[in-house]
Parts: structure tokens; C-alpha cells; sequence
């Protein structure tokens, strides 16, 4: 089924870029009225259903046609707090991005009656949704997972490096919409949610980095320099096969994680895939520039739309230096060799 | 095991472990880095074909156990990581058997298949020549039609264990037509090691360690049945098999022992630097095991077998580098302490794993030709 999905929703979203904020809004629209957005959040939760693959190959989609659309947050990370909590999307057709790191989350009161106060730097895509989810720490077991309209918070613009909606957000004592609870400590439950986050931009970074490699392999077809193709300069073919090896890792990385069942609560495989694709989209950044020559660093060319995109998202949820951190010391903990680590779960 | 005999990945990962237990208690071996290349055991090359380990995917008329790519791998990774001595059956068992299966003849099969899984015939690869190294079509020697064969000239280099081994798989001129393509002409031919005109000289790796030996053949006697496949299809044989060469596990685990051994010690452990290798690590895994799948469906994923090579052999000199960083000790061949002695051995490797089965900049070349539209 997934390899059908990328194709179905490449018919929405083109392969250009959006370029407005307009634009993006219109083609997120169109997404929600197919069921894209939420693909990956269980029916019964007033998502589109369908497995974490199929989650993976629309945000990959998405993410092919350029940045912009918060696809990641709606379907992927969304759909593990909610499943976390089995809490229902606030209502049908709405735009429900979560919280991922609150400096201060409290519910004063208890259940649907329950009153929050909320500080969180950055959340992404704040001032675009109409709901936010919110996880708030309840006793030493259990966490709540809250939702509620974001027309009562105090939201604060903010950017990535792309351009994508980063917010400050602020509550004091406001209504929340629903809640539920999830039966694990509130630490836990921010681990799988970075985790969660962590793996949804590891996609977004392979499908974009594949992107890049196709555009920066046909411009060095195109262009000619002292009388032929860059292609047939071997310097050229070197960076070109580097490129490649980047994207491809970066996939590697994602199926790998996608491959395994601890996805989220074990952190191991989410951490694999950021790790791995963070590094690739700096490294694979640099060369896709380094190619394109000046022609690809000003602001008509649709590569800096992408590269911008690369290196906000390789810091988002996790750069590859805290992953391959939490890499080390789970490998630490764990009371054997190595390898028996390394080939655990097989 | 089950009443069906179908043995999954985990039961026989946990195997092999048991058995490289045995093997290391008995002190039949002592870990070392790079040991597919310099670790020539007949003893455990043998052991290891009595359990079904070598010649694993060939069918069970030569002598194989019609295992899957899949299982192969996971032996091998398993052998390599515990840093054991499997390079007297590694180049018959990785390239021969394949090619001998593809085109061999069934005699040719009879004779050597068998042989080869119980672990007691090895093969070196004779391609390389003193004027030949990447540019691999512009081989010399030369196999002339004599009555009932050839008669073969020349001299190959870089011929890993060819003193040891019983026979040599050469890549051979055995024509030039006129106006083709410098790979036209090229033939794979079995020549018998202890042939009379066989001379093997060691080439000493920089280490004084001998793998490496030239190979000269002086109007060698090489009978009809000893051709591979067919007469002029050498260069087709030979990068048909490229893939199985350059995906494998021995392309990114030559230095696993050195990385086993530093995460062992306390001192070193929980640095972000070890992370980030195990996440390329993970991810060259999942790579490896992605062409074996396609070997496995009967494609040649040339390209991206060149792409693992390149990822894998870089990583194979990160572990060296993060080791200097994160233990800062000296590298030590004769030192008690295993993490210097393992360092020790692989920075004095490292050189090779780069070059060896075609260099990264032949490996980055076939990949970016393959990324390029067309």
C-alpha cells in the first residue's frame, strides 16, 4: 500500500515548492480534504487510519514537493500523543499540532472542566492550527494529554531557517477542549513524543535530501563549463557519488527505523534515523551548493528552498550530536557486548 | 531447531555465537581487525564448512545447503565481528562459487564446488597486474591456444594468499579483436596453482605481514575445461559478480573488533562520537541487507554495492579515528592490552581498505553514472 500513497498525494502537491504562505495553505487544504493529514491517526481517534508506513510515505511526499505544509506534526507526531492517550482530534477537518517540549504545562481541575496554563518556546505550527495537544505532567504513573483551541492562547510568530511557522505560545488558566489520560511517567511520555518528532523529520530530511540529489544530478547535466558538461569533470562526479551516498544513507537510515517496533518508546531507532539523516543534510547540503555553482544561492532557485529546509530541520527534535549521545549511553547501559547490542531485536 | 529444519536468522546468529565461543575458548583464534583478508585459518575454514557455514546459498548437488542471502550475511557479519579467521575459504566462497554456478560447466562444478564447501579447496583472484590496477581491461597476460588448451603469460599482483591457495581465478587476454572495445578479448580461466611455470613470490604488506604475492606465470600449461563461461566473455563475468564483492559485511566490519573493544571499556563509554557510529552502522546494516535482497531476486545492483563500498570503507577509518580521540593512547602491535594492539592492526590496514576491490574513486565514478538522468 505505501508505495501506492506517494504518487496519490504527489498529484496535490506537485513537485514545485509552495512559494506563499497563501499557496501552502490552499495545498494543506486539499491534503485534509483527501484524509493525507491525518493518515497514520487510528479512525477510531477521527483520523484516516492506516499504518506507521503509510504515515511515512505521505509525509515524504509532502516533504518532496518543498517545506512549508506541517504534515509532520499533524499526522506523525500528532497521531503518537493522541494513540498515547486515545484522545479523538478535537473535530473533524480541524488542524491539530502538538506540544512537544512545554517549559510549564499545569491543568488546574480535572477532566473536560480542566483549566491550562501553558509556556512553550517554538512550537511548530502553532499560529497555523486551530487546535494544539498539549502533554501535562498528572502523578508519578501518568501523564494527561490535553486538547484545545489555540484562539485561546497567546501566540508569539516566530520562523525556522525555512520559513515554517516556529510560535511561542502562552496560556493562563484556559479551557481545555478534552483530555486523557496515558499510562506512563510524563517524562516518558515526552521521550517517545521527541522521538516521535525525531523520526517524522528523519523522513522529511531523506525525501527532501533525494529531492536535491535529483535536481543538483540534472543541473550538472545541463550546465557546460569550458566546453562540456560538469558531469564530465571527475571532481564534479566525486561530489555527485558523495551526494548520493548522503540521500541514500539518509533513506537507509529512516527504512531501518521504520523497520523496527520500538519506533518511538525505545528512542533507539528514531535516534539511528536522526542521527544518521541530520548529518546527511548538512553534509549533503554543502555539496548540492558546491555544485550548483552561484546560481543556487540566490532566492529564485528552487534549491535554498530545500537546503533552508535541510538545516532547520537537522536541529529540530534533536541534532545529530544529541542522538548519537542517547545512542551511546543506551549502548552503555545495556549489560553486553557490542555486537549482541547492535544485533538485539533481530 | 523445528521439525522443518528451517533455521531463522536469530536461532543461527545464536549458533555461530556458540560456536565462535567454542572456537575462542579452545584459543583456536585471537580476535583481530581485517582478519577476511589476513586471518588464513584451513583449520577453521574446515570447522566452519562442517557446520554448513561456507558455501551456504549454492545448491545441495555441490555440496551447498541452499541457505538464503539473508542467512548468509547474517554468518558472516557474526565471523567478522568476532574478528575470526575466515579468509582461506572467504574469495572461493564469496566469487568463485558464485561464478562457478552461474557459467561453470557441470564438470566444473562436480570438481570444485564440493570441495570448496567442505573448506579444503581455496582460491586466490588473480585481476590485478603491475600495469593494471582500476583500468582493469588493460590486462596482459595472455592465454594462447596450444593443443589441448592454453598456454598462459603474464604476471598478476596484489594476489592475496596465492602461496596457500590451490588455485587462482585469472582474468586472462585471450584475444584482440580488432577494432572492438578494450574489454573484448578477456577470459576467466582456473589455473591450477602447483601448474608447472607457476612461480607465486611474496609481496610483504607494509606491516611485514605476507598476503599479498605476485604471481608470475611463465608459459603455464592450462587445459581446455579449465576456461570459465565462455571465450571473450571475461569482462561480462567478472563485473557481473562485482556486487557480491563489494556489498558484503567485510566491506564495512574490518575494524569491528577495534569499536567492540573500545565501547567495552568504562571509561570510554556513553561519547557521542561512539553513537554516531553505530547509527552508520545501523545504516550501512540496512544497506548491506538491502542489495542482499536484490542478489537474492537475481538483479546485479552494481551501483549500489559501489555505494556501500565507499560508505563502508569510510567507516571502517572512522572507527580508527574516533579511537585515537576518544582512548588517546599509543597503537601498540605487541601490547597486553587488547585496544592497543587492535589499533595497532587496523591503522596499519586502513590503507588497504580503501583500495582493495576497487578504490573509492572507481566506486564513486559507477555511482555517480548511475544517479545521472538519462
Amino acid at each position: 500500500m505505501t508505495t501506492e500513497l506517494g504518487p496519490a498525494v504527489m498529484e496535490i502537491t506537485g513537485t514545485e515548492p509552495v512559494s506563499s504562505e497563501d499557496q501552502a495553505r490552499e495545498r494543506y487544504q486539499r491534503l485534509a480534504a483527501n484524509g493525507w493529514a491525518t493518515v497514520g491517526i487510528p479512525s477510531h481517534l477521527g483520523g484516516s487510519g492506516g499504518s506507521m508506513a503509510d504515515a511515512a510515505a505521505v509525509v515524504a511526499a509532502v516533504a518532496a514537493s518543498g517545506p512549508g505544509i506541517p504534515i509532520g506534526e499533524t499526522a506523525i507526531i500528532a497521531g503518537w500523543l493522541l494513540a498515547a492517550a486515545g484522545l479523538a482530534l478535537p473535530e473533524a477537518g480541524c488542524c491539530a499540532v502538538p506540544v512537544l517540549r512545554p517549559a510549564e504545562a499545569a491543568l488546574t481541575g480535572t477532566g473536560n472542566g480542566g483549566l491550562l496554563t501553558l509556556r512553550a518556546p517554538r512550537v511548530a505550527w502553532a499560529s497555523w492550527a486551530s487546535h494544539l495537544i498539549v502533554p501535562v505532567p498528572l502523578d508519578e504513573n501518568r501523564a494527561l494529554v490535553v486538547t484545545l483551541e489555540n484562539a485561546h492562547a497567546v501566540i508569539r510568530h516566530g520562523v525556522n531557517l525555512a520559513g515554517e511557522s516556529r510560535d511561542d505560545v502562552e496560556t493562563a488558566g484556559v479551557p481545555v477542549q478534552a483530555a486523557a489520560t496515558a499510562d506512563m511517567p510524563f517524562k516518558d511520555l515526552l521521550a517517545g513524543l521527541h522521538a516521535a518528532g525525531a523520526l517524522a523529520r528523519s523522513i522529511q530530511i531523506a525525501a527532501a535530501l533525494r529531492r536535491v540529489t535529483g535536481m543538483t544530478a540534472r543541473y550538472c547535466t545541463q550546465r557546460s563549463q569550458f566546453g562540456r558538461p560538469l558531469t564530465a569533470f571527475q571532481a564534479v562526479q566525486q561530489q555527485l557519488a558523495e551526494l548520493a551516498a548522503e540521500s541514500a544513507a539518509a533513506d537507509a537510515a529512516v527504512t531501518f527505523a521504520l523497520g523496527r517496533r520500538d519506533a518511538f518508546h525505545g528512542q533507539v531507532s528514531a535516534a539511528v534515523a536522526k542521527a544518521r539523516t541530520s548529518q546527511a543534510a548538512g553534509a549533503g547540503a554543502r555539496i548540492a551548493h558546491q555544485l550548483h555553482g552561484a546560481i543556487g544561492v540566490t532566492q529564485e532557485h528552487p534549491l535554498p528552498r530545500y537546503t533552508r529546509a535541510l538545516w532547520a530541520w537537522r536541529d529540530e527534535y534533536g541534532s545529530e550530536t544529541s542522538w548519537s549521545r542517547l545512542l551511546a549511553e543506551r549502548a552503555a547501559d545495556a549489560d553486553e557486548p557490542l555486537w549482541e547490542w547492535v544485533t538485539a531485536d533481530e | 531447531m523445528s521439525g522443518l529444519g528451517i533455521v531463522l536468522p536469530g536461532s543461527l546468529r545464536a549458533a555461530v555465537r556458540e560456536f565462535l565461543a567454542e572456537q575462542l575458548s579452545a584459543g583456536s583464534f585471537e580476535p583481530r581487525c581485517d582478519s577476511w583478508l589476513s586471518g588464513f585459518s584451513p583449520q577453521f575454514s574446515r570447522a566452519l564448512a562442517a557446520r554448513g557455514w561456507v558455501a551456504m546459498t549454492w545448491p545441495r548437488e555441490y555440496g551447498g545447503h541452499e541457505r538464503s542471502e539473508l542467512e548468509r550475511l547474517t554468518v558472516n557479519e557474526e565471523l567478522l565481528a568476532a574478528g575470526a579467521p575466515v579468509a582461506a575459504h572467504w574469495f572461493a566462497d564469496r566469487q568463485v562459487g558464485p561464478g562457478l554456478l552461474r557459467h561453470g560447466t557441470p564438470g566444473q562444478r562436480a570438481r570444485f564446488l564440493p570441495a570448496i564447501a567442505r573448506g579444503e579447496c581455496f582460491f586466490a583472484i588473480g585481476m590485478s597486474e603491475p600495469d593494471t590496477g582500476s583500468d582493469l581491461a588493460s590486462v596482459r597476460t595472455t592465454a594462447t591456444r596450444a593443443d589441448a588448451g592454453w598456454r598462459v603469460t603474464g604476471t598478476k599482483l596484489w594476489t592475496s594468499h596465492a602461496h596457500r591457495s590451490h588455485y587462482l581465478l585469472a582474468l586472462v587476454r585471450t584475444s584482440h579483436p580488432a577494432g572492438a572495445a578494450r574489454h573484448a578479448g578477456l577470459s576467466q580461466l582456473i589455473i591450477d596453482l602447483n601448474a608447472p611455470g607457476v612461480h607465486v613470490r611474496p609481496v610483504p604488506f607494509l606491516d611485514g605481514e605476507h598476503h599479498f604475492n605476485e604471481v608470475v606465470l611463465d608459459d603455464v600449461p592450462v587445459s581446455e575445461d579449465a576456461l570459465l563461461g565462455r571465450e571473450g566473455e571475461g569482462w561480462a563475468q567478472v563485473t557481473g559478480e562485482l556486487a557480491h564483492e563489494r556489498s558484503g559485511p567485510e566491506r564495512f566490519l574490518s575494524t569491528f573488533p577495534l569499536l567492540a573493544e573500545l565501547a567495552r571499556q568504562q571509561s570510554h563509554r556513553g561519547q557521542p562520537e561512539l553513537g554516531a557510529l553505530l547509527a552508520e552502522l545501523a545504516t550501512l546494516r540496512q544497506l548491506s541487507r538491502q542489495v542482499a535482497e536484490r542478489l537474492q531476486a537475481g538483479e546485479a545492483p552494481t551501483a549500489e554495492a559501489a555505494l556501500v563500498k565507499d560508505l563502508g570503507t569510510r567507516f571502517e577509518n572512522r572507527v580508527i579515528d574516533v579511537t585515537r580521540r576518544v582512548a588517546g593512547i599509543e597503537p601498540d602491535p605487541l601490547s597486553a592490552e587488547p585496544l592497543a594492539r587492535l589499533l595497532a592492526d587496523a591503522v596499519l590496514h586502513a590503507p588497504a581498505f580503501t583500495l582493495r576491490g576497487g578504490t573509492s574513486e572507481i566506486m564513486r565514478g559507477i555511482v555517480a553514472r548511475a544517479v545521472l538522468p538519462r
